[in-house]
């Protein structure tokens, strides 16, 4: 236990000390990181916890941001107040999606995701009165930073990475408390083993759709944590190719694993920028596509693992939740 | 009655399209218990490969090289013929990755295997061909009185050509499964993977040959529809979900179904964008989705899947 803390405490003192080491643009890289981890994190609780593969989780979060940029444009709400509102939206939309989805399973439903997530874009378009239509739609309100932080575009770089942080550490204790609370492991015996779960008393519909939309909320979460540093929301941001690049860059980092969402979050945003700094510019799609093959191909249980394997080895960390899927059960 | 009759004509064109593709997709989910997600993505690499081999080079992947080293450009029939073979290749490159260790992978695994290949293949050609949209060679005769007049509507020989062709090839393929020795021994697996395997027959390379061909057929309807939609690095994104959809209400294990599935989705799109005033093209996707959730919730194993039973 006091292994865990100890780490606890390292990773809390780093991302308070990184704000001022480092300068503006590489924090505004880490923000939108901690932002795509939370995303992440709710890829992961659907593909991992509840065994469905979420290919359109995209649209969620674009429902975020969305639902961030109205309500601060049109409704003049304050940007710390759409936060919460977003992931209530999102939650909506989770059981929305939920109810169809417990008769549909395994690759079935994978697909039905997968057309989900292509249809954001086209319902976006569509909904010119509220999202501006095909132009994207942005907000003036920007969220300056208190003054102890100081004034300046740094200091409110600072006071949103701050805020990001924040949100994505109760986001994060959140997810875990569920995955390893009562829910949590009803949905992983729902997983591994309906029939048997179901015989033992988990109420498997009410837990489903309960995962659903705890998961889409999450996402919701990850879209308003976007438009914090620029609230600016374009449906082509979230289109299908998002969608498969966190449903990538979920597998890369342990599909069943709470950790692995930061080390997922952290890919998504690093990668690109690597590749970048690099000169070798290769396209998103080449990026997550060639990852995503050598993951699936030599760590079936995702590259988080590795990780954490590792950690686990040196004895900091116990292992802590259900474990990832390795294999076994099809469909 | 004019009109309704020139949308059903207008439907069987992007109809066949779906029904081929999501023949494909059934024939391997059939036997393998597997769903190729990359199947879009390869027909579209293969229809570059038959723009590069049937046209002058223009800034292609490989142009110049062809024209140099193969003679191109090249009739279109053995062009379509090497887009299918390269077809048959991704698709076994992709059964390769999901074979392996233990027969029954996961549904994370043949996702995310097929997921990356399509990303893979869709994010190189990106980065190669950029944005740009080729107009791409038909077989079928063009221009503004290429059809016949069927009661007042116009039935236009593109249309009819791809109908047929697709017709023609999806009773071979059916009397492929029919009536020969490699169709007895993928039908055989289809039944029961087990037996078959003790009876003597060649799991791994039967199926591998299943996915080549559907690899092939997915590359067939590339080529044929790439006239109408123009070729770009995204050209089957789109389509290929509508004939995951159609194969998905049609049945997923049943290749009849599947086709049927096809030419449904393509009618209720093609009425909805007619007669619904709202619903605009870019909205068909919207409609097909409808209409998969509807079937799915109602029948969740397609107009004409089998009803999945589980011995515990």
């Amino acid at each position: 236990m006091t292994g865990t803390r100890v780490l606890v405490a390292v990773a809390v003192g780093a991302a308070l000390v990184a704000p001022i080491l480092l300068p503006s643009p590489s924090l505004r890289i880490l923000t939108t990181a901690v932002a795509m981890a939370v995303a992440v994190l709710g890829v992961n609780l659907m593909g991992g916890y509840l065994g469905r593969v979420a290919l359109g989780h995209g649209a969620f979060v674009g429902s975020g941001a969305y639902t961030t940029v109205i309500l601060s444009a049109d409704h003049h709400w304050p940007i710390v107040a759409t936060i919460p509102a977003s992931a209530v939206v999102c939650f909506a939309l989770g059981l929305v999606v939920g109810v169809p989805a417990l008769r549909i399973k395994g690759l079935h439903l994978a697909l039905v995701t997968l057309a989900l997530g292509a249809s954001f874009g086209p319902i976006v378009k569509r909904l010119e009165f509220l999202t501006n239509g095909p132009n994207g739609k942005g907000s003036t309100a920007a969220w300056v930073a208190p003054t102890w932080l100081g004034e300046g575009r740094r200091a409110d770089g600072r006071w949103w990475y701050l805020v990001a942080v924040a949100v994505a550490a109760l986001v994060f204790v959140l997810a875990r408390n569920l995955t390893v609370g009562r829910v949590g492991r009803g949905v992983v015996a729902l997983r591994d083993g309906e029939l048997a779960a179901v015989a033992n008393g988990v109420p498997a519909s009410r837990y489903i759709i309960a995962m659903f939309g705890c998961s889409a909320a999450i996402a919701g979460v990850a879209g308003a944590l976007l438009m914090i540093q620029n609230p600016f929301a374009a449906h082509t941001n979230f289109e299908s190719s998002f969608s498969l690049h966190l449903y990538a860059a979920a597998t890369l980092g342990g599909l069943a694993t709470i950790n692995g969402a930061v080390v997922g979050g952290a890919l998504l945003v690093g990668l690109p920028y690597l590749s970048a700094r690099l000169g070798i510019n290769l396209n998103d799609n080449v990026i997550f596509g060639g990852t995503l093959i050598v993951a699936v191909a030599l760590f079936p249980a995702g590259v988080g693992t590795v990780f954490s394997g590792l950690v686990r080895r040196t004895g900091l960390l116990p292992s802590s939740g259900p474990g990832p899927i390795v294999g076994g059960h099809h469909q | 009655m004019q009109l309704f009759v020139q949308r059903i004509f207008d439907a069987l064109g992007n109809g066949s399209i779906y029904a081929a593709l999501a023949v494909a997709l059934s024939l391997v989910y059939r036997a393998s218990g597997q769903l190729n997600f990359a199947l879009g993505e390869a027909s579209m690499v293969s229809t570059y490969v038959a723009l590069t081999l049937a046209t002058k080079p223009r800034g292609l992947m490989f142009g110049t090289w062809a024209q140099q080293h193969l003679g191109t450009p090249w009739p279109l029939l053995p062009a379509f013929m090497a887009a299918m073979v390269v077809g048959f290749l991704i698709a076994l490159v992709v059964h390769r990755l999901l074979s392996g260790r233990s027969p029954r992978r996961p549904v994370t695994a043949v996702v995310g295997a097929t997921i990356g290949v399509s990303l893979l293949l869709n994010g190189l050609v990106g980065q190669t061909v950029g944005t740009r949209f080729s107009a791409f060679p038909t077989p079928f005769p063009q221009g503004a009185d290429a059809y016949v007049s069927v009661g007042g509507a116009r039935l236009w020989f593109e249309n009819i050509g791809i109908t047929v062709t697709m017709v023609v090839v999806l009773l071979t393929l059916a009397a492929l499964m029919r009536f020969t020795r490699l169709g007895l021994a993928f039908r055989a697996i289809t039944s029961n993977r087990d037996s078959a395997e003790l009876t003597g027959i060649h799991v791994e390379r039967t199926l591998a040959l299943g996915w080549g061909m559907a690899g092939s057929l997915g590359a067939l309807a590339g080529v044929l529809v790439a006239n109408t939609t123009l070729l770009e690095p995204n050209m089957m994104t789109r389509l290929f979900l509508f004939s995951l959809a159609a194969a998905t209400i049609g049945g997923l294990d049943s290749p009849v179904g599947a086709a049927l599935g096809g030419l449904v989705l393509a009618v209720v799109q093609t009425m909805a964008g007619g007669y619904v005033p709202a619903i605009g093209g870019d909205v068909s996707i919207l409609v097909s989705i409808a209409l998969l959730l509807v079937v799915l919730y109602v029948r969740p194993r397609g107009l004409l899947g089998r009803r999945h039973v589980v011995r515990i």
